[in-house]
């Protein structure tokens, strides 16, 4: 029989990361349906293999890396390319800030551009921000997760950080933020 | 552009992680005092990292939609865990019927976007998969459902509605409640009862509604103004474009669960239509036949369609030959 408190607990964990996992699956998966299925497959997983986890400390790291595996996994199977793979790494590329444009019309709407420099930032730059941002892993578990050293996850926030930020500025909405 | 020690980069990472120890604060701190500049930099940082966090948290998928589906899934499993015990309610699909609950599922959800009731509807579906059987609804409505059929509620039925979606036939024995009219709908018509008795056939042509006690309103789903009132004894027939009433002759509507078919002077094209139904097979008679003249009382109780078959040819002098695709002619 269905336990309906652990149920009800499954059901707000549900709430909590559902959108959060949708977006970072679709930082892989263009197809924001079969993101949707991909992040309901795992949580129908976890319900049926897994409902100890459902109380773990470690449950945001799993879902976010079971989401990712499986994005990966759907890119594979439909033989195509991810949006950006790990193994094409660029640590140090400083050039990056120079390919990050911000539109012109996009002066007010701050979000809308802070959106947009996520979108441009390097591929390993981005997947640490936003498994980071996103899952509020820690740096040990973002780690753990992307088989990367725990100073390469503080290196590429630093990154993504400072390419925001010169992102931000080059578009002139300093002001926005601070008012 | 003032730069950053690479020690500083790391503390602002871990600061903004909430990872800073009390030592890279304290080096933190004397950085910021150094220059009004470092603590703007630092502000600057702050302002990207708390942002960014607004917009990937910004709603842009239906959890409420997406818990609907997950939520009916593992419904779907909890069923297969304890299939034994309950016997009424129990939540049963089938490999094919799956698709027919979505469908189900789908006739009611265009419904529910307009009645936006609760958040956290769940989808109750009921389906007779291999024989035929009783459901027995909320608000101790009483439904008999052909096997193969499919109905489909929602978890709020009876609180400020009592509607539900078929697929397939059944027979319906609505609890009166002038308050809560009780609604059926199909793919194609709306039906709308207070209380009362009737079938419902429906199929990929038409749906036929047979009421035995009460009335109901019947209407075109497309069109609501196209409806039609049904009485008792009454049987209508909607293909979608135009009802077509006739009395009750017989009670054939419900031989799919009593197993007996009644024909008491029934004209020979509806002895087919009720044979074709019940059956499952196609039953064609040739063209002159179909004028209207010949006519059948027998009474059939679960027999094999070809004894049936015999049994009718020889009260009317008539033949019948079986097809390679399975229709049978009769002339």
């Amino acid at each position: 029989m269905r336990a309906d408190g652990l149920y009800e607990q499954f059901r707000l964990v549900f709430e909590k990361f559902y959108n959060p996992l949708c977006k970072y699956a679709n930082s892989f998966v263009k197809e924001e349906s079969v993101c949707e299925d991909i992040v309901q497959e795992v949580f129908v997983r976890i319900w049926e293999t897994r409902k100890d986890l459902i109380q773990s400390d470690s449950l945001r790291f799993y879902l976010f890396t079971a989401v990712r595996n499986n994005s990966l996994t759907y890119l594979s199977r439909e033989q195509r390319l991810p949006v950006y793979s790990l193994s094409e790494m660029d640590l140090e590329d400083n050039d990056a800030i120079a390919e990050m444009t911000p539109s012109s019309e996009e002066t007010v709407n701050y979000q809308a551009l802070l959106g947009q420099g996520i979108e441009q930032l390097p591929p390993k730059c981005k997947e640490v921000f936003l498994l980071s941002r996103m899952g509020e892993l820690s740096n040990q578990e973002v780690a753990d997760s992307l088989g990367i050293s725990v100073k390469t996850v503080n290196n590429q926030l630093w990154k993504a950080l400072k390419l925001l930020k010169a992102f931000a500025r080059s578009a002139g909405s300093w002001i926005l933020i601070f008012l | 552009m003032t730069v950053l020690p690479d020690s500083i980069k790391e503390i602002i990472v871990n600061r903004l992680r909430g990872a800073m120890t009390p030592e890279e604060e304290k080096v933190l701190d004397e950085w910021r005092r150094q220059q009004p500049a470092h603590e703007a930099e630092l502000a600057r940082y702050d302002a990207v990292w708390d942002q960014s966090a607004e917009i990937l948290r910004s709603p842009d998928f239906d959890v409420a939609r997406a818990w609907q589906r997950v939520d009916q899934r593992l419904m779907r499993s909890v069923e297969e865990e304890d299939k034994q015990g309950r016997t009424v309610m129990i939540w049963k699909y089938l490999k094919g019927g799956i698709a027919a609950a979505a469908a189900a599922v789908a006739i009611l959800a265009g419904w529910q976007l307009f009645h936006k009731t609760d958040k956290q509807v769940t989808w109750r579906v009921a389906t007779a998969d291999t024989a035929n059987r009783y459901v027995r609804l909320p608000d101790s409505s009483l439904v008999l459902l052909r096997k193969g059929a499919t109905i489909t509620y929602s978890s709020a039925f009876g609180n400020r509605d009592r509607q539900v979606a078929l697929i397939g036939d059944a027979f319906f024995d609505i609890a009166p409640n002038e308050k809560l009219p009780f609604r059926v709908q199909t793919e194609r018509s709306l039906i709308k009862v207070l209380g009362t008795s009737f079938v419902v056939n429906t199929t990929t042509k038409s749906d036929r509604v047979v009421v035995m006690t009460g009335k109901i309103m019947f209407s075109d789903k497309a069109a609501p103004e196209n409806q039609c009132v049904v009485s008792a004894k009454e049987d209508v027939s909607f293909t979608g474009k135009s009802f077509e009433k006739r009395d009750v002759t017989d009670s054939n509507c419900l031989s799919w669960q009593t197993g007996v078919l009644q024909f008491t002077n029934t004209p020979l094209q509806e002895v087919i239509r009720d044979l074709s139904s019940y059956y499952g097979t196609t039953v064609k008679l040739n063209d002159t036949l179909k004028m209207g003249a010949v006519k059948v009382t027998a009474s059939f109780r679960g027999q094999p369609l070809n004894e049936v078959l015999e049994e009718i040819t020889v009260i009317t002098g008539l033949h019948y030959r079986k097809q390679e695709d399975n229709v049978i002619n009769i002339y």
